[in-house]
């Protein structure tokens, strides 16, 4: 094991071909899990947070390129590693729960008999052995009847129980990383407390550290250490969640807080006006400029991701606001 | 046509049950059977929304699939009533109603599923699971005008007019309109969905989980059109969601499931504030706060029941913090609590 950060991903560029040639849906983005961190990348529909995921571990769908950039894990760039080397690294040492349970589940497969399967080949576990973990796996993200859920298909279950199928099979080959997407947004909140709960567990037990992708502010609130926020494939401001949370720089991570939904609060949140635009129609200059409130001259050249001189250590935003010091870059 | 009829309810359901196979053998019948739904009745108004809240598992897609006739009731009644726009629309609803209608409604339990077609266009569904329900070979724009293909519906250009003009209300530019299902994001496809189930100009959409994929500003848009919708259209919407903020905001009544069970219902703003039953107490609890107020406590332990062996008495005694005795022994019904009802011996009056 090196010391160090356990992920450090910088430069990732993802494109994906278009009528006018191949345009970039993740660009030039970085950011570091330290060992037993949780990370939140955050941001909104389409900004490109799954594939930031699938690209970690090279699963990405065939029309989308990774066009640059390294991923290191634990010391090793992934992005570089050939194909077979990197089977020892998927579902043992970084481990995927995927947006799309449906999608991620065989149909044809009891579920136990899936997450049998991680445990067989990252685990060498016996038949017995591994009956046994499934269920307490199962328990853990509190299925009802462990053993009996083992033996249902995946369409025999509902929505959230299917979501927790997948959460136990990320969790079946101990990983140190765990990347969720959106692993809880099928899930009512008293179940959602207790898998945020486990996460909680084991990352103090074991170290585990987490790039948690999600929608939802409050979850993230209650869960990470810091946060990454996109918007249309560019990292728009990092830091410490507190700092974020309370002191946001970005006039879009401002915008994301003020469309919170509050139990407390009858009346709907305003969204941010407009929508992201398609990638082949991006503006010049900060991708946000034609929705933000702020936007003034200086925008129509993109800014870099700019450590704040007012904000905590670490805390950086892509806002020409808060670039007050000449020559500072990328 | 009676002023009544638009103005009463949408849909009413009576002691609607719906079971699965237990345990499934090979070709045979089971022996045992869970009862996913097990005896609800409620109510929506002609242009409201209720809200179906709930654990994980407790019956709230196979109730919504019910009303859609996509799963088959057991027993008990669904009974849908179209208003008069929908039916000067629908060919061959009249004629339904004129034969199997009561008060000019339809009980959707009882209907043959040849005759499903004219209904049907007055039903939405937005699917839980965005994905497997976008036909992956299907250019986006297609997958939204299908309902209006299905009911031929319009010329080819007026068809993908309407397509655009949905895909760009759910916040998707048009010019996307070509791409497949697969090339969109989880949230995108969500919306996708939305749109399609909308294309027909439906009475009454059951939406499952609408929202779960998106952030909170593509949210608020969405919530935004769905209101919007409701006061140009009368709309009505059964709003499934584990999103009690968005429920807060779009719900004029909500009702709490557990176990197959109702345990609550009652106007959203009284449920919220002053929560009857002790479950729906232990779901409020729960609700993480984006300042770590409350962030997320778990009030609700132990195992939920099994459908095909659910507990005597009340379903949520076993881990109900304040069961008595009574709660094993005896089922309670249903109890005034505020301005709505509760399943709970607490909400008990006093006698
Ligand atoms: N297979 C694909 N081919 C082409 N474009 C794609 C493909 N998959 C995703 N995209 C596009 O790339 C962008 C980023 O998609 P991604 O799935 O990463 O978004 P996301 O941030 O996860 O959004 P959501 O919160 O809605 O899941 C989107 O604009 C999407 O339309
Ligand atoms: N086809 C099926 N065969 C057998 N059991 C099923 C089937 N579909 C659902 N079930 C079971 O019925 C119960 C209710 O499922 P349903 O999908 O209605 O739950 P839900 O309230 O929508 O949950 P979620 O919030 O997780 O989506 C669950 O226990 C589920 O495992
Ligand atoms: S009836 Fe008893 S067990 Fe059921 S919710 Fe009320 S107090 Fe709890
Ligand atoms: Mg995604
Ligand atoms: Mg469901």
């Amino acid at each position: 094991m090196s010391e160090g950060p356990l992920l450090q991903v910088a430069g990732l560029t993802l494109t994906v071909p278009s009528p006018r040639g191949p345009v970039a849906v993740v660009d030039r983005v970085g950011f570091v899990i330290g060992r037993g961190e949780t990370l939140g990348l955050l941001g909104e529909s389409g900004c490109g947070k799954t594939l930031t995921a699938l690209s970690l571990l090279r699963l990405l769908p065939p029309a989308v390129h990774l066009a640059a950039g390294s991923v290191r894990f634990d010391g090793v760039d992934l992005a570089a590693l050939p194909e077979r080397q990197l089977r020892r690294y998927r579902g043992k040492r970084v481990a995927m729960v995927f947006q799309d349970p449906a999608a991620a589940l065989n149909p044809v497969l009891r579920v136990g008999a899936q997450v049998e399967e991680v445990l067989e080949v990252h685990r060498r576990l016996s038949g017995a052995q591994r009956r046994r973990e499934v269920a307490r796996l199962f328990g853990d993200v509190g299925l009802a009847e462990p053993e009996r859920s083992a033996r249902r298909y995946p369409h025999e279950l509902s929505g959230g129980q299917r979501q927790r199928v997948l959460i136990a099979m990320a969790l079946a080959g101990e990983p140190e990383l765990v990347v969720a997407d959106e692993p809880t947004a099928s899930l009512d909140v008293t179940v959602q407390a207790q898998i945020l709960e486990l996460f909680r567990e084991l990352r103090q037990r074991r170290g585990l550290s987490l790039l948690w992708i999600g929608h939802d502010l409050g979850v993230a609130a209650s869960l990470c250490d810091r946060v990454t926020i996109l918007y249309a494939g560019r990292v728009a401001e990092t830091g410490a969640l507190a700092r974020v949370f309370r002191q946001p720089l970005h006039p879009y991570t401002q915008g994301l807080l003020a469309a919170m939904p509050l139990l407390e609060r009858r009346a709907p949140p305003k969204g941010i006006p407009g929508r992201v635009p398609p990638p082949a129609e991006l503006p010049e200059g900060c991708r946000f400029r034609d929705r933000c409130p702020a936007a003034f001259a200086d925008c129509a050249s993109e800014p870099a991701l700019i450590p704040a001189p007012l904000g905590s250590p670490g805390q950086a935003a892509a806002c020409w606001l808060h670039a007050t010091r000449p020559g500072a870059a990328t | 046509m009676s002023a009544a009829a638009d103005n009463g309810w949408r849909l009413r359901l009576r002691a609607l049950e719906v079971r699965y196979p237990a345990e499934q053998r090979w070709l045979r019948r089971p022996r045992r059977w869970a009862r996913a739904v097990d005896g609800v009745s409620l109510e929506i108004p002609a242009g409201e929304t209720l809200a179906l809240v709930g654990e994980s598992g407790c019956g709230k897609t196979t109730l919504g699939r019910a009303v859609l006739g996509l799963v088959a009731a057991s027993a008990g009644e669904i009974w849908f009533r179209p208003p008069e726009a929908v039916r000067r629309q629908a060919p061959g609803l009249d004629a339904l109603l004129a034969g199997r209608g009561r008060d000019g409604a339809l009980d959707l339990a009882a209907l043959p599923a040849a005759a499903w077609k004219p209904v049907r266009r007055a039903l939405g569904m937005v699917f839980q699971d965005p994905s497997s329900s976008l036909n992956p070979r299907m250019r986006v724009w297609r997958v939204v005008a299908e309902p209006l293909l299905i009911h031929r519906a319009g010329s080819a250009a007026a068809l993908r007019a309407r397509a655009d003009a949905l895909l760009e209300r759910v916040g998707i530019a048009p010019v996307l309109g070509e791409r497949f299902p697969n090339e969109f994001s989880g949230g995108q496809r969500q919306r996708i969905g939305i749109a399609r189930a909308l294309a027909l100009d439906p009475a009454l959409v059951v939406c499952d989980e609408p929202v779960s994929a998106l952030d909170v500003s593509v949210k608020a848009q969405i919530l935004e059109l769905l209101l919007d919708l409701q006061r140009e259209r009368g709309l009505s919407y059964l709003f499934i969601s584990h999103d009690l903020a968005v429920v807060r905001q779009i719900a004029q009544r909500t009702a709490v499931m557990y176990a197959g069970r109702l345990a609550e219902v009652g106007p959203t703003d009284a449920l919220f504030a002053a929560p009857r039953h002790p479950y729906t107490r232990a779901l409020l609890a729960a609700v993480p706060a984006v300042d770590g107020a409350r962030a997320g406590r778990l009030l609700l332990r132990g195992e939920p029941p099994s459908p095909s062996a659910p507990p005597s008495g009340c379903r949520f005694h076993p881990r109900c913090p304040e069961a008595f005795a009574r709660c094993a022994a005896e089922e309670p019904g249903w109890y005034r609590a505020g301005e709505g009802a509760a399943a709970c011996f607490l909400a008990e009056p006093l006698s």
